[in-house]
């Protein structure tokens, strides 16, 4: 905190004093109008990148990264969509796109890219695990990286 | 769940995690009066104040599940606030590292009131009234004020200065 001379005390006083600014009195029904429609655009986004799944217009390193920098809203709902997409992607064709790359460039991670999980091994291994189409846990996954952690919370 | 102001942020917290829209409410409402105040103080424009506002809340409801409780949960959401209201300005915001008087000495009346003050921070320049409103009210150091502007820490002090010195001229004027 910032520590100033005994001079300027009348001027701490004033600040203490400063009144509120005044907001919209509907300000959180504009609030829950913006929660409802970023929503609706989460689950309208994610109803697109399945069926492009399914119709083989992407892959799995793609959807993921488009999820990253594009997901909306940090939510449960996020993390069961989330489960539910690399479900549909580890039981899709696409998996084994997803091994090459997941084995052939020094085993880089899916989500975060990084090429590894940095003492993290068991967690690295149930990606491996998972891109073979063998569907795990996928919450312990979360665990793996902090950048992952970041996004599911 | 109910939601009065007898539950705590913790409580709160755990209810908006579930997508309670009563408890993301209560949460809203409990920050929203201090929150709005450091958004117009910054920006100065209720429109671009409530945008900031709303756009901040928006990635606080994201990013809850990541608050650890390393500050307080007020403290989180104000860093967020702040950021999104510098972000709207950052393109009008400049910031020169003008030179501070060795007479530097500014005095206050010791009557002077908060809303005389606020009179006269409206008045002030965008750059001055974000230095004076991060360090003096929302009391940053002039190191992390720096850091959220992208400036630096002499910059920072100077800016102070400077606002200081026009607040007090503008007070005078105002004849407070």
């Amino acid at each position: 905190m910032n520590n100033e001379n005994n001079h300027i005390d009348p001027l701490k006083k004033a600040v203490n004093d400063l009144p509120n600014a005044h907001a919209d009195q509907s300000l959180w029904n504009k609030m829950a109008m913006r929660l409802d429609e970023n929503r609706v655009a989460l689950e309208n986004q994610v109803a697109a990148y399945i069926t492009a799944l399914k119709t083989g217009q992407t892959d799995g390193l793609l959807l993921a990264e488009n999820f990253r920098f594009k997901n909306p809203l940090g939510s449960d709902l996020e993390t069961n969509v989330f489960r539910n997409l690399i479900k549909e992607q580890a039981m899709n064709l696409h998996f084994l796109n997803v091994e090459t790359q997941l084995l052939g460039i020094d085993q880089a991670c899916l989500l975060c890219h990084s090429k590894y999980h940095r003492g993290n091994e068991l967690r690295h291994s149930e990606w491996i695990w998972l891109a073979q189409g063998k569907v795990v846990e996928i919450q312990s996954v979360y665990n793996a990286s902090p950048y992952v952690n970041q996004m599911i919370g | 769940m109910s939601h009065s102001s007898d539950f705590s942020d913790d409580q709160l917290i755990q209810a908006c995690l579930s997508h309670d829209r009563k408890a993301q409410q209560s949460l809203f409402q409990r920050y929203e009066g201090a929150m709005y105040s450091s958004c117009f103080r910054i920006l100065n424009d209720h429109q671009l104040a409530e945008d900031a506002l709303l756009e901040a809340f928006m990635e606080v409801f994201r990013d809850l599940a990541s608050f650890r409780n390393r500050s307080s949960l007020g403290a989180w959401i104000k860093t967020i606030v702040v950021r999104k209201a510098i972000l709207r300005k950052k393109q009008e915001l400049r910031f020169i590292n003008e030179a501070i008087p060795a007479q530097s000495l500014i005095t206050w009346p010791n009557d002077l009131s908060g809303e005389y003050l606020d009179q006269a921070l409206a008045q002030l320049s965008s750059g001055y009234r974000t230095v004076f409103t991060l360090v003096e009210i929302e009391g940053y150091t002039h190191r992390e004020t720096a850091e959220l502007l992208g400036i630096q820490e002499g910059t920072s002090k100077s800016q102070l200065f400077h606002a200081k010195r026009q607040l007090r001229q503008t007070l005078k004027a105002l004849n407070a």
